[in-house]
């Protein structure tokens, strides 16, 4: 039970950070972002969440 | 064989032994070896079957097996970064293969597929005579093996590895192994995306175990043989997000980067319809058809639908989800994620049992086998011609 209960808080740390947490590099949004504005604009670049983090 | 597992009722030890299991083995083993040799005989005009057979994705498969997910130049200013949408246990296996083996990652590659394809039609022989009245061996081997796409579980794909874990994983909950359908359901998401479908699966059987124990004395127990198979299923995919977390500081990187490939996020349903509406079918065979992969994922959300009505939860659940997740984000690769899945090699050999008739007249199994043979090498010739439409 109590590797079972680490692997599910392990498992919700890790969809927190996913979803919510991330720390992207810069050169990494960067370079979404731009891809992404240029072929879709920058509601879907948006879209992402990347731009806010 | 087919004597041995007829009808319900009737006696199945012949088929249930060891021995006959492995004679299967040896038979998959041999049809398996001869239809590479017969690719082999086809592709010489292609430059040799390892080249002819490595298309597209293969080439981004054998770059993580040798380099890992590394610095990568091949892509120009993208560098590495597409390598985050392949997910890691191929790949590993096709590394470690290639270690131990000294073969080349592209022999290795297909050798370790055909392996799996091994491995997926005899679990899916054990799947099928557990779970159906009644079990031909043989059209089982003529659907998995003959059937048009099923060449990509011989190609450096995740393809064969992906049916087989998710086969497996299936197999292990019909049998009351909840631990080690987890765990193989957790290799699964570590080989796809989509192999994070097994967990509700594992949820809902774990969740009326717990129901059908709750008069037990022993709680703790009964909590850990719920909540243990619970947590292993999506290992594998929250393992890759860590790594990609750790290395890039984006859990969902392997999501982000479909962008590369045009993929977006949005209604399923909706991109379905607008493919099939947009009837370009004379594309077939020369450039991607939306209404092709379209209809090809309709036909295998018809698939999943037919299994519902046959009260098969589990299945319906696992191929509706392969194709309505990956539709959700763009139309491309749905005939080869629809034709590769174990759970609608199933409902085609379903099909077929109702076509044939249970009986089974061998000069109707030869016309199926003949029909499939035929369709196979055709699509089979456009993808060593590189017909982007049979992607």
């Amino acid at each position: 039970l109590g590797v079972a209960l680490l692997l599910l808080g392990f498992e919700v740390t890790i969809l927190g950070i996913g979803f919510f947490g991330a720390e992207v590099s810069p050169e990494y949004r960067a370079y979404f972002i731009d891809r992404l504005t240029t072929q879709w604009g920058t509601e879907a670049a948006q879209a992402t969440g990347l731009t806010s983090r | 064989l087919t004597q041995a597992t007829s009808t319900a009722g009737l006696p199945r030890l012949p088929f249930a032994t060891i021995r006959v299991w492995r004679s299967f083995a040896v038979i998959v083993l041999a049809a398996i070896g001869l239809r590479l040799a017969a690719y082999a005989w086809l592709a010489a005009p292609y430059g040799g079957l390892v080249q002819a057979m490595c298309k597209f994705d293969c080439g981004w498969y054998e770059r993580i097996a040798l380099f890992g997910y590394g610095a990568d130049a091949d892509w120009g200013e993208f560098g590495s970064i597409p390598h985050w949408a392949f997910f890691p246990l191929y790949p590993l296996a096709v590394s470690t293969a290639h270690e131990l083996l000294g073969l080349s990652a592209r022999l290795t590659g297909m050798l370790l597929s055909s392996l799996f394809l091994a491995g997926l039609v005899v679990i899916g022989a054990k799947y099928l005579r557990v779970t159906r009245r009644v079990f031909r061996p043989m059209l089982w081997l003529i659907v998995a093996l003959l059937f048009p796409y099923s060449f990509f579980l011989s190609a450096v794909y995740t393809e064969a590895l992906f049916a087989m874990l998710s086969a497996g994983s299936l197999l292990a909950l019909h049998r009351h192994r909840p631990l080690l359908a987890g765990i193989l359901a957790g290799l699964t998401s570590a080989t796809r995306p989509t192999g994070i479908l097994l967990t509700p699966i594992i949820v809902a059987e774990r969740v009326r175990a717990l129901w059908r124990g709750r008069y037990r004395q022993d709680r703790v127990a009964l909590l850990a043989e719920t909540l243990l198979p619970i947590a292993v299923a999506p290992l594998g995919l929250f393992l890759y997000m860590l790594d990609q977390y750790s290395s890039i500081g984006d859990a969902m990187a392997f999501s982000h980067v479909q962008v590369l490939w045009g993929r977006s996020w949005g209604d399923p349903l909706g991109r379905l319809w607008t493919g099939v509406a947009s009837w370009d079918f004379s594309l077939l065979l020369e450039v991607h058809s939306n209404a092709y992969a379209a209809s090809f994922a309709l036909v295998g959300l018809a698939g999943a639908g037919w299994l519902a009505l046959r009260r098969r939860g589990a299945e319906a659940w696992f191929l509706a989800g392969c194709i309505l997740l990956p539709a959700s984000s763009g139309l491309d690769s749905l005939p080869r994620f629809v034709a590769a899945n174990p759970v609608f090699l199933y409902v085609v050999y379903d099909v077929s049992m109702l076509l044939i008739g249970k009986r089974g007249q061998p000069v109707l199994l030869a016309a199926l086998a003949a029909v499939l043979g035929a369709l196979q090498v055709t699509l089979l010739l456009a993808w060593y011609g590189g017909a982007g439409a049979v992607f």
